[in-house]
């Protein structure tokens, strides 16, 4: 006789269906293996629950915690593997490609001064053209050089840290 | 409204050591209960508890508060109670049995009897694969679901249910051979 393990297991677990009750409840009915099968998952199951009767030791508690006090403060991961291929990749890029970065700092540049004067204009009630003839024309240069590599830098530290945070997952 | 395990945890790993002191809290009992039915012995495991809380500490950094805190603490747990490999020989297991076996009078209370069956069944316990100590560890002494057992042990929910079941047949089947 084939013994249904599987429904005698999910009859234990009470997650049989309506038909698959039926079919056990036929075979347990002419087999008396499967009945005390089941029975003795039941007592063991009782026995197992009855036995977690022991108490906690009161110093427990108290012994963790000094543990605790006396162990050096965790400290979070700081994914230095991928930071420090980050900024290789970063590297071999500006070496190579250094022309076409300052041009890319350059055009970030301008469009973030013009942001910037907007924002100092409408803000002071300046002029552009007051705000324009306050600051050299070499200066506006590299004023404009310096915002454009702060923005790609930026960029590229929240690119950074997002990879940082991925690799705690 | 208490804050959640994984708040808990990001602020011990920001220096709040109370606040870890507040999962020690939740957990210790726990913890405790599972070490004890793994290991068998109370004070291997009041030593593994504070072992495991430690530990725990100690790698918060590495703990990802997207995936939830029990089954992070219930993993070292486990992971610790099977690098102790406290499991008795044979010869250890026999002595044990005679032991609990060995009632010169039978004993007219009945709970001190069901007492001693539950010093067998924990020997008993003895014997199974640790994996299977494990499953039985979590579920009535964490009294974990399934799912969650599933997610600690990193195995499919079809298998914890099957090693379960197997595991109690197991038990009865050697509860059946010290009877005769």
């Amino acid at each position: 006789m084939n013994h249904p393990f599987e429904l005698l297991q999910a009859a234990f677990d009470n997650e049989l269906s309506a038909s698959e009750l039926i079919i056990l409840q036929q075979h347990l009915q002419n087999c008396e293996s499967c009945r005390a099968l089941l029975a003795e998952q039941h007592n063991i199951h009782a026995l197992l629950m009855q036995s977690k009767s022991q108490l906690v030791p009161a110093s427990l508690n108290r012994a963790i915690e000094q543990r605790i006090r006396q162990a050096r403060a965790p400290k979070a991961r700081s994914g230095w593997r991928v930071q420090a291929l980050f900024l290789l990749i970063c590297s071999v890029f500006s070496w190579f490609y250094w022309p076409e970065l300052l041009s890319l700092a350059q055009t970030i540049g301008t469009a973030s001064e013009a942001l910037i004067v907007w924002i100092f204009s409408t803000t002071s009630g300046l002029t552009s053209a007051q705000l324009d003839s306050a600051i050299s024309f070499e200066a506006q240069g590299h004023l404009v050089l310096v915002v454009g590599l702060c923005v790609i830098l930026l960029a590229c530290i929240l690119v950074l840290q997002q990879e940082v945070h991925n690799s705690h997952r | 409204m208490e804050p959640s395990d994984e708040i808990l945890a990001q602020r011990a790993l920001s220096g709040d050591s109370d606040a870890f002191m507040i999962l020690v809290e939740r957990y210790q009992n726990t913890i405790f209960h599972v070490a004890l039915r793994m290991l068998g012995d109370s004070h291997d495991a009041e030593d593994l508890t504070q072992e495991v809380f430690l530990r725990c500490y100690q790698s918060l950094g590495r703990y990802d508060p997207a995936r939830p805190f029990f089954s992070w603490i219930y993993r070292i747990a486990v992971n610790c109670c099977l690098t102790v490999r406290k499991r008795p020989t044979a010869s250890a297991l026999d002595e044990q049995l005679v032991a609990a076996l060995a009632t010169e009078e039978p004993s007219p209370e009945q709970h001190v009897m069901r007492d001693e069956t539950q010093a067998l069944v924990q020997t008993l316990l003895g014997l199974l694969p640790e994996q299977d100590r494990s499953i039985i560890a979590l579920r009535y002494d964490a009294e974990l679901s399934y799912d969650q057992i599933a997610q600690i042990l990193r195995l499919p929910l079809g298998t914890v249910k099957t090693r379960l079941f197997r595991a109690r047949q197991r038990l009865a089947d050697l509860l059946k051979d010290q009877a005769l």
